[in-house]
């Protein structure tokens, strides 16, 4: 099941079953935008790459796992990919962060956008 | 169908607000959400109230749902309930250790509605025919005054006693989750015990379980050199998944069954029960650019098994 409007229903006088918690998960998005700028600060330091990959992967799982469901597709899209991506990455031992920047990237400029689509 | 009381854990409290969004809405309204593996855990152990199926995240931290999955198993009264994993992760590693912690199932995230609506309604049909089963088994212990397990021949049945075993069920579920790139890196191969029919009547439902699970010990044996899983399909006949792409030295995997279960063969002289014989089948492999499907693969497998048989 995808929710493909955000916001309010076309149908005034119908409640979105979801917008509580998609309220919620905006709200942790918004948190998530501070903490993936601090991971990638903290990422030029080779002795945090295992942690800041951790962390990074976690954000990015827990994304995946509800962005789609509350209309939030490109969102959950590459935040699966980066999930995907640095848990692959972790398997094979392999903590270079900067393989992973591009990605890293898109995918805080997909919460960003997410907050701004919730905002309207 | 009877209504389901479900657990669900993840350590994500938007997801569980999601999920019981979801499945209120296809009619399981008996969900209860903890947020780590310890409180399930402890949950869990309160026999003051019972959960019909389990779903749990895999990725959670302090102890994964992975883990988790195996410490439930080793709970008496979740020994065989059904577990259903729900994660954002594909990569196989998690998808075979899941299965061999003992889930039933796996569902990706995001929650499909159609997907989960699928997956509980199963869960629902196997918990109705246990409880069939369960009620049966019952009426012929207080009957006759013994213990009873029912076995159908032509059904699978769990085994829980070798390793690499996991229900038929299971298997299917674990190959469907694959997708075609990774079904085409596999192997799968069947084994016929070809007196299976005289071992079931000349002994009950607990002689003929215990004798499978001797077989599906040696069979296992002959694959310890392959990452793998086993399940009994019914009819005498075992399916295994090897997680590579090969080919199997028929005589040699003949030979080492053989002699694993030669050495049951006093006792299966004392206790009147035939020695199980072990027929292996051809390995079968998915093709890549044409669509074999899993249930195909698994047909094709025993078929070969039923030929090898004929032949012997």
């Amino acid at each position: 099941m995808t929710i493909s409007a955000i916001g309010t229903s076309t149908t005034p006088g119908i409640r979105d079953p979801l917008a509580g918690i998609r309220q919620r998960f905006l709200a942790l998005v918004e948190t998530y935008v501070i903490e993936v700028e601090l991971l990638r600060e903290d990422a030029a330091d080779p002795a945090q790459a295992a942690e800041v990959m951790s962390e990074l992967a976690s954000i990015a799982h827990r994304v995946a796992g509800v962005a789609a469901t509350l209309g939030f597709a490109p969102l959950g899209d590459v935040a699966a990919r980066l999930d995907g991506t640095l848990t692959c990455a972790k398997l094979n031992g392999n903590l270079d962060l900067t393989e992973h920047d591009a990605l890293i990237g898109q995918f805080h400029t997909a919460l960003n956008d997410a907050v701004a689509q919730g905002a309207c | 169908m009877e209504p389901m009381r479900i657990l669900a854990v993840d350590d994500d409290p938007v997801f569980l607000l999601l999920l019981e969004h979801i499945l209120s809405d296809i009619g399981y309204s008996d969900l209860h959400c903890v947020g780590s593996g310890a409180e399930a855990l402890a949950r869990l152990r309160d026999r003051t109230q019972r959960f019909d199926c389990l779903l749990l995240d895999i990725d959670m931290p302090e102890m994964t749902g992975i883990e988790l999955c195996r410490r439930i198993r080793a709970l008496p009264d979740y020994r065989d309930t059904p577990i259903l994993m729900i994660t954002a992760m594909k990569t196989l590693q998690y998808v075979e250790g899941a299965f061999r912690a003992g889930a039933n199932d796996y569902v990706h995230k995001p929650v499909d509605e159609l997907e989960i609506r699928t997956r509980l309604r199963m869960v629902g049909d196997l918990l109705d025919e246990r409880r069939r089963r369960a009620s049966v088994e019952s009426r012929i212990s207080t009957d006759f005054g013994l213990p009873n397990v029912v076995v159908s021949f032509d059904e699978p049945f769990a085994i829980n006693e070798v390793g690499s075993t996991i229900e038929y069920l299971a298997l299917e579920n674990y190959a469907l989750t694959l997708g075609r790139l990774r079904l085409f890196g596999h192997t799968v191969v069947s084994f016929k015990v070809t007196n299976a029919e005289s071992i079931f009547f000349a002994t009950d439902g607990i002689g003929y379980v215990d004798t499978m699970a001797n077989v599906a010990a040696a069979i296992d044996g002959a694959l310890k050199s392959f990452n793998h899983l086993i399940a009994f399909a019914g009819r005498g006949e075992f399916v295994a998944m090897i997680s590579q792409r090969c080919s199997l030295e028929t005589a040699t995997v003949q030979d080492s069954i053989d002699s694993a279960l030669e050495r049951y063969a006093r006792l299966y002289d004392a206790l009147g029960i035939p020695m199980p014989r072990v027929c292996v089948g051809e390995t079968q492999h998915a093709g890549f650019f044409s669509r074999t499907s899993v249930k195909q693969l698994i047909r094709d497998a025993r078929e070969s098994a039923r030929r090898a048989m004929a032949v012997r």
